[in-house]
């Protein structure tokens, strides 16, 4: 069969998952992008088209910019604290320690609570009357560096905290299953040529588990960007301006918390900037980080 | 192969230009339903059965297992007993009933009744044209009474479901926003304070008064993560000092220059006094609700600002000997805005597009009977209906209204410009209220963020 002959076999195969693609994913991210033109409550037909009027507001929304800042804020922060104490964790935890197992479960354990189970938890821990961070604090008589974790002031920090906690195992459960197939052969030999544990790590850890490190980068950016059920549980019934991040805004002006906003189409043109801040994001990451892979 | 190539690659353009075009045409909207003609003064005595068995669709903003979603659920079933021609299917959707509303009517699912606050479900159906006018049914006979239904409500409480001089909304429970109180603890302070009509000098002077006699307690309580709750504080002081009329008009003012009056400098320093007293909880900025309700139950708080719904919401926290006391925000010497009051209520709104108007009208006048109204209002939930026993906690709310205005939540803004509330007077109130901002910088947001919202628009 000649070359031709191969891509037209190769067409019906790729063609279900195609139109799957393009009736769920493409056709609604199009469809996202022609309600972001109007101004629409969500309600009723009644859409009036406004061109880029959406985008053009957007420029000008303060809170828009504020809640831009506090995502990347939260992308970028919590992303190198869930690594730093991944790659930590995932280092310590590749050895043959008594109890490896236990501590891998212990420190996954909060992916398997929901969202809104850990806002809660976060909400117990942060509350400063009977919480157990400033229990803690008066406890051991640190009691001048007990905050009002929630206040407008910390919140962010407080939360981000909170979601480094929450996510930390997931991500290490990733780097752990790269290094757990890097051949124990290549530690030995560094050991007896008396490499130091952090030459190891980053002369023989590091790059062989690289294309695992991406993919788990890669995961954070998209996870982070939307990231929502843990600041709005933890902030519940209302999350505060304080808070806002891009996708509580977009909840918010979609049909709103305390107030009636319901502006669908502004919520649906600030969805479109996400994705695109998503699709970007990702591609930046993968550009800066591209190596040449390593087999073994 | 080349012709191949492009038969495919038309096919699949063919397709997704189709479906883009089937979405992008918008679809005609569904005609409102006809009423039936109104019949003659007294002509109506009895809901009348439908001739054939016909079903509505009630959508819930309550949730499976809420007390208040028990309550109805076993009206409802009571309901259909008595008009078996008339199936009600409910949904319990929960508060975001309005969100799974805005799919609904994209699908065309039926939808015949919904609830929620006056507010939202005003920006929902009735400001979208979405929603049936209940004029004429309320001018029919009630379910248990001789009278109009429209006439076995509280004085007033239709209002709030008016738009452009029809009635939209049957209102189930009303509130008021006042400040409630640990009775037993102003007793025992010996202040006794007037459910309305306190003057402002008689207000600071009950809470030094509640500071001096108990110095482990806050006298006030307030949950800081809530800008909505944030803002009564702010809203009620300026329609105190300025009026309702100049506090609507300050929002409405494209300049943002009118936030300038020195009647809301006034009423954001009032604010930061009280505060900078220490009268607040301390650390109320970062209070996640209900941490200060809890306080309150729990006797750390004297008293706290709130929607009428606290005694309710906070009844399985509260000792049993807990007495709840209630007053209204007090006035100011002076003030061009005394003796006004928040009113707004849960309510009704049913959809245009019913297919089966008569039906659901004798539903509600069901619900909205005095007998289901009084075993709602066993709940401690506040009826607005005659007859209907107030919950002894909230007996003040109607006094208050006897003698003060009425108005929608922050002068009917919160309707009328939901998103120039949130967007604009919320960021600036809350990060206010939590003294990120002075009063003055408070007032400079106002009117920055006022010029910049308007120009957008």
């Amino acid at each position: 069969m000649g070359r031709s002959g191969r891509q037209r076999m190769v067409i019906p195969f790729i063609l279900p998952a195609f139109i799957l693609y393009t009736v769920f994913f493409v056709y609604p991210a199009v469809q996202a992008f022609w309600v972001s033109l109007h101004d629409w409550s969500g309600f009723g037909q009644n859409m009036v088209y406004i061109g880029l009027g959406n985008y053009r507001e957007m420029l000008k929304d303060t809170i828009f910019w504020a809640a831009f800042r506090r995502t990347l804020y939260i992308s970028v922060v919590g992303g190198i604290g869930i690594f730093g104490l991944a790659l930590f964790f995932a280092q310590i935890l590749q050895r043959n320690l008594f109890g490896k197992r236990f501590f891998r479960s212990l420190i996954f354990f909060p992916m398997v609570v929901p969202g809104i189970g850990l806002g809660l938890i976060w909400q117990f821990i942060y509350n400063n009357d009977w919480g157990l961070l400033s229990g803690f604090l008066k406890l051991v008589g640190l009691k001048s560096l007990n905050l009002f974790w929630l206040a407008p002031d910390h919140i962010i920090q407080s939360l981000t905290v909170a979601i480094i906690w929450s996510y930390v195992g997931y991500y290490m459960t990733i780097l752990l299953a790269g290094i757990d197939k890097i051949p124990v052969t290549y530690f030995e030999a560094a050991v007896l040529d008396g490499a130091s544990e952090w030459k190891m790590f980053f002369t023989i850890t590091l790059p062989m588990i690289w294309d695992v490190f991406v993919v788990a980068l890669v995961l954070w950016i998209i996870g982070s960007l939307k990231i929502f059920d843990l600041i709005v549980a933890t902030t519940f019934p209302a999350p505060p301006t304080s808070t806002y991040t891009l996708s509580i805004f977009i909840w918010v002006q979609a049909v709103g918390a305390y107030t009636p906003v319901y502006r669908l189409g502004y919520a649906t043109a600030l969805g479109v900037v996400l994705l695109l801040m998503v699709v970007i994001s990702v591609g930046f990451v993968r550009l800066v980080t591209r190596r040449e892979a390593i087999e073994y | 192969m080349k012709h191949t190539k492009s038969v495919w690659f038309n096919l699949v353009m063919a397709v997704l230009v189709v479906l883009l075009f089937v979405q992008c045409t918008p679809a005609t909207p569904a005609a409102p339903a006809e009423p039936t003609k109104a019949p003659a003064p007294g002509e109506a005595t009895k809901a009348p059965a439908p001739a054939e068995k016909v079903k509505i669709v009630y959508w819930s903003m309550f949730s499976e297992g809420e007390p208040l979603m028990k309550a109805l659920d076993q009206a409802t079933k009571d309901f259909m007993v008595e008009y078996p021609n008339i199936e009600v299917e409910t949904k319990w959707a929960g508060r975001q009933v309005l969100t799974q509303l805005q799919s609904a009517i994209a699908a065309g699912t039926q939808v015949d009744i919904v609830d929620h606050s006056d507010d939202r479900v005003l920006n929902a159906i009735v400001k979208n044209g979405l929603a049936l006018p209940m004029d004429k049914y309320l001018g029919e006979k009630a379910y248990d009474s001789d009278k109009t239904w429209g006439e076995t409500f509280a004085p007033g409480v239709l209002d709030l479901g008016k738009y452009e001089g029809k009635s939209y909304l049957i209102p189930r429970d009303d509130y008021i926003s006042a400040f409630f109180t640990n009775k037993a603890m102003l007793d025992a302070a010996g202040v006794t304070p007037k459910v309305s009509g306190m003057t402002w000098a008689e207000f600071n002077t009950l809470l030094e008064t509640l500071k001096s006699k108990n110095p482990d307690v806050a006298v006030l309580g307030a949950d800081g993560s809530v800008g909505f709750y944030n803002n009564w504080w702010f809203s009620y002081l300026a329609v105190r000092l300025a009026g309702k009329d100049a506090f609507r008009d300050a929002a409405y003012d494209k300049t943002g220059e009118k936030w300038g009056a020195p009647e809301f400098l006034k009423a954001a320093q009032m604010i930061r006094e009280l505060q900078d007293k220490g009268y607040f909880q301390e650390g109320f900025e970062g209070s996640v609700w209900p941490a200060a309700q809890v306080k309150w139950v729990n006797g750390d708080v004297a008293m706290m600002f709130m929607g009428a719904w606290l005694p309710k919401e906070m009844s399985e926290q509260m000792p049993q000997d807990f007495k709840v006391g209630m007053f209204a925000f007090p006035d100011i010497d002076g003030g061009k805005g005394n003796q006004i009051v928040e009113h707004w209520s849960n309510a009704y709104g049913v959809l245009a597009s019913t297919k089966n108007p008569d039906a659901v009208a004798t539903y509600l006048k069901y619900i909205m009977s005095k007998k289901v109204g009084t075993a709602i209002a066993n709940l401690f939930v506040p009826v607005p209906l005659e007859g209907v026993p107030v919950p002894p906690a909230l007996a003040n709310q109607y006094e208050i209204l006897k003698t003060a205005q009425a108005m929608p939540a922050r002068a009917g803004l919160n309707t009328e410009i939901p998103e120039y509330m949130d967007n604009v007077f919320n960021t600036c109130d809350d990060q206010f209220f939590t003294k990120q901002l002075s009063p003055e910088e408070f007032i400079g947001c106002l009117k920055t963020e006022s010029k910049n919202y308007w120009a957008k628009k």
